[in-house]
């Protein structure tokens, strides 16, 4: 398996675990204590979010460091662009459902995580996309 | 799922016709990665007309000598 691919199952199960986690905590939560509940899980997620990805990043570097300092290539940069295309469908239709739902009464709590959980799916996503196109293409 | 592009080629005969030159080698030769020369070699990716010509100009012959359509 590449360093990319790699890459992409890291930010797949670091996305879809640490988001995961957040949603589910927030959709338990009563609805009065989810606007504070989400400023402090939020930090919580991002700050974590840069240590798993950064760390085990840095790992499987380490074992393959020529793997990984090589450029991409012009079949990794199609890869690429395939999955970004998947995920900014996914993006938008979120963005786009979350907009629609402050007609329906959707509070600003609510939107602000219709628009997180848009961003973390879409990550997931197009890291999903990338492994996809790797093993298609292995 | 998609189907493969009907090229077919002949990296591997040629990469061993050059004293079974490796496919890191090559990957170097032409500044891609070794699993980009593997999908090559398997039929599942079909290079662009600059890799292609990379690619025969390795190996000291036209390109389609390397890539031959086949549909």
């Amino acid at each position: 398996m590449s360093f990319r691919e790699k890459s992409a199952w890291i930010s797949l199960v670091v996305t879809t675990g640490l988001w995961g986690y957040y949603f589910l905590q927030i959709l338990r939560a009563p609805e009065g204590w989810r606007g504070p509940l989400s400023l402090g899980l939020l930090l919580v997620v991002l700050v974590a979010t840069g240590f798993l990805q950064g760390g085990l990043h840095a790992v499987a570097a380490i074992f393959a460091l020529k793997d990984a300092a090589a450029p991409i290539d012009e079949r990794e940069r199609l890869i690429s662009l395939k999955a970004v295309q998947m995920s900014s469908f996914v993006l938008a239709a979120g963005v786009a459902l979350t907009a629609g739902g402050v007609f329906y009464g959707l509070n600003t709590v609510a939107m602000a995580n219709g628009i997180l959980g848009s961003l973390a799916l879409a990550e997931a996503v197009r890291a999903a996309g990338v492994i996809i196109g790797y093993r298609r293409q292995a | 799922m998609a189907s493969p592009p009907p090229i077919r080629n002949a990296v591997r005969r040629l990469r061993f016709d050059h004293g079974e030159m490796t496919q890191q080698a090559l990957a170097d030769a032409i500044g891609m990665t070794r699993q980009t020369i593997v999908a090559i070699e398997a039929g599942k990716y079909s290079p662009s007309l600059e890799a292609a010509f990379r690619i025969s100009r390795v190996f000291g012959v036209g390109v389609e000598d390397v890539f031959q359509w086949d549909g």
